[in-house]
């Protein structure tokens, strides 16, 4: 009995803080408004019943670029776990591999994408392909980072049996170094799909345009600022907060699904 | 609990922050009352005048302590004139009057250019020659500036917008790339890499926005002599800068922006006085001036093109009298 009512308890609490948080934002618009005025107000700290409205009103344009957005972040991040596995299994090959191209891989994740970003719009143009390789820059270390660690540091003992099983080169990886490496491939592949909505609405930031109407999260940031719909800014955030809500939860559950039958983590749990 | 404690502070000070904000004229130690121009842009030939005006002393001869905050690509002029967070700041009447049908509380109080510099940058090559070419075609500009959908609008075509990233590669690399700028500006450097480039200039398609200086409706009912002054000195520091001499306003403006070239603002004065986008035409000096007459043009055409959607008056958003007796007496009914 005492589980439900924890779980009540842990139900409830997020709502009272929620209520709690809004009443406070309320209160602050409301102080703002009669300071400086109503108009004024509402381009500077809108109220939230403000921001429902703009949200509800540019439903039409907001899930049209949500879905530009979302369509960006699962290419580049498709684009993100596919090369970073490859490579990954590159560097895990032989140790001079790694040694020679380890470090130049570092230097590519130390360059911040945002310096990158307008050389890749001048070879690429604007749209899908530079927005992608933005999404694709910040979302595939994590999973070359991870994926390389696991390939490397298979259990001593385990890779001793499959010696004196006399097990070759080729079985070794396949059957022991590969799903050894799994969890901590997936364990990359989760950073790269939190960081992919973000590294996607960056690109949009540099790369959009309003091709078809209207342009992905990042281009529609621009013009309400610019147009000073404030309100609308701050639904764009909402919008952009539940797109990579719904990507991390896609991503979690695709990790729990590749592990459910075998692995201790996602075993002793019933979710992620 | 206790931890919870610090989070709740920071919101109130954050609140109380907010609501600090807006001050009040007062006089500082030197007698001169201290009030910001919020500009849209680093240093520059298009601000010149207000420059004049602070190394000639023409605003301190009004009795005021004028700092010229420098803009760039997040300026944000209007939030912070209406929030009272600075007292003046320049743009385009076109997005002044879209701004104030969205109910802020702004004011047009003085023009600074009769034609605005605004146009688009097309390669010779590209085959535009009208703004009906520009159909379909990727545009590096402002997205939601009032000048471009009017554009749109007033010539049924529909443009790529890409936002501006205030660089010009792109558009050396590709001859098909139009973008925004001002003629006072960007020519200059396409000149210097060797490409050949035209303009259209916005004031050409038949919509001739102001440059404007605005404030807050609130500032301007509470200190109507403060903005008077203000206007006069900054209409004769725009006099004085565009007859020269100008060296110690191009000084100031070469030291605040250490990138600026001496023979970039040569360029850009030029290019001011060539296209009499100060003083408006050869024969008569028209610095400042409001014409309530073509500000309501301004504003009905917008109104037609259904940006704004209600009807608005000239004399409301942008009232000549905060404009000097001598520039009052141009205004033709």
């Amino acid at each position: 009995m005492a589980t439900t009512s924890k779980k009540i308890q842990s139900a409830l609490l997020p709502i009272a803080s929620g209520i709690i948080i809004l009443a406070i934002w309320n209160l602050i618009s409301y102080l703002y408004g009669r300071s400086v005025g109503y108009d004024v107000q509402r381009i500077i700290i809108p109220f939230p019943h403000q921001i429902a409205t703009a949200l509800w009103s540019e439903r039409e344009a907001l899930w049209l670029s949500t879905r530009q957005t979302a369509l960006s972040a699962v290419i580049g991040f498709i684009a993100a776990v596919t090369v970073g596995y490859i490579l990954s299994m590159l560097l895990a090959s032989a140790v001079w591999v790694k040694k020679a191209l380890y470090p130049w891989i570092l230097v590519l994740q130390m360059t911040p994408v945002v310096v990158l970003a307008p050389i890749f719009v001048l070879w690429m143009g604007q749209g899908l392909p530079s927005i992608t390789a933005i999404t694709f820059m910040i979302g595939f270390f994590p999973v070359v980072a991870n994926t390389t660690m696991g390939l490397v540091s298979t259990d001593r003992n385990l890779l001793d049996l499959f010696e004196m099983s006399n097990a070759s080169k080729a079985q070794e990886i396949m059957y022991l170094r590969v799903p050894f490496a799994m969890p901590y491939f997936l364990t990359g592949m989760k950073i790269a799909g939190t960081l992919a909505p973000i590294g996607a609405i960056a690109g949009d930031l540099f790369a959009g345009s309003s091709q078809g109407g209207v342009g992905g999260i990042g281009y529609m940031v621009i013009l309400y600022n610019s147009q000073l719909k404030i309100p609308e800014l701050f639904a764009t955030a909402l919008v952009a907060c539940m797109l990579g809500f719904v990507f991390v939860g896609c991503v979690n559950w695709l990790h729990w699904y590749l592990l459910k039958d075998w692995h201790e983590s996602a075993r002793k749990t019933d979710n992620t | 609990m206790k931890n919870k404690l610090p989070h709740l502070s920071l919101l109130l000070t954050a609140g109380l922050f907010l609501m600090g904000c807006g001050k009040n004229a007062e006089e500082s130690e030197t007698g001169l009352i201290p009030v910001t121009l919020q500009t849209d842009w680093y240093a520059q030939a298009e601000h010149g005048g207000f420059y004049q005006a602070v190394v000639e002393g023409y605003y301190e001869e009004v009795g005021l302590d004028v700092t010229i905050s420098q803009g760039g690509p997040n300026a944000m002029g209007t939030q912070k004139v209406v929030s009272q967070k600075v007292e003046f700041g320049i743009g385009r009447a076109d997005d002044m009057i879209v701004h104030a049908s969205n109910n802020l509380p702004l004011i047009i109080v003085s023009a600074l250019m009769q034609h605005d510099p605004q146009a688009f940058l097309v390669h010779e090559e590209s085959g535009i020659d009208s703004f009906e070419d520009l159909d379909g075609r990727t545009v590096m500009a402002t997205p939601g500036a009032a000048m471009i959908r009017y554009l749109e609008k007033r010539y049924n075509i529909s443009l790529n917008l890409v936002p501006l990233d205030f660089g010009m590669s792109r558009f050396l690399a590709d001859i098909n790339f139009v973008q925004q700028c001002f003629i006072t500006n960007e020519p200059y450097y396409i000149k210097k890499e060797g490409a050949n480039a035209k303009t259209l200039l916005i004031a050409d398609s038949g919509f001739d926005p102001y440059r404007v200086i605005f404030t807050s409706k609130g500032y301007a009912e509470k200190h109507p002599e403060i903005v008077e002054a203000f206007v006069a000195a900054s209409i004769k520091g725009w006099k004085s800068y565009m007859a020269g001499p100008r060296e110690r306003a191009n000084a100031l403006i070469t030291q605040l922006h250490t990138k600026m070239k001496p023979e970039f603002l040569e360029y850009s004065v030029n290019a001011m006085l060539e296209n009499h986008l100060v003083a408006g035409n050869e024969a008569v000096d028209q610095t400042g001036l409001i014409q309530p007459a073509h500000m309501q043009k301004l504003i009905d055409t917008l109104h037609d093109v259904g940006l704004i959607s209600e009807p608005m008056d000239a004399k409301e958003l942008a009232p000549t009298k905060y404009l000097p007796a001598e520039v009052q007496a141009m205004i033709t009914e």
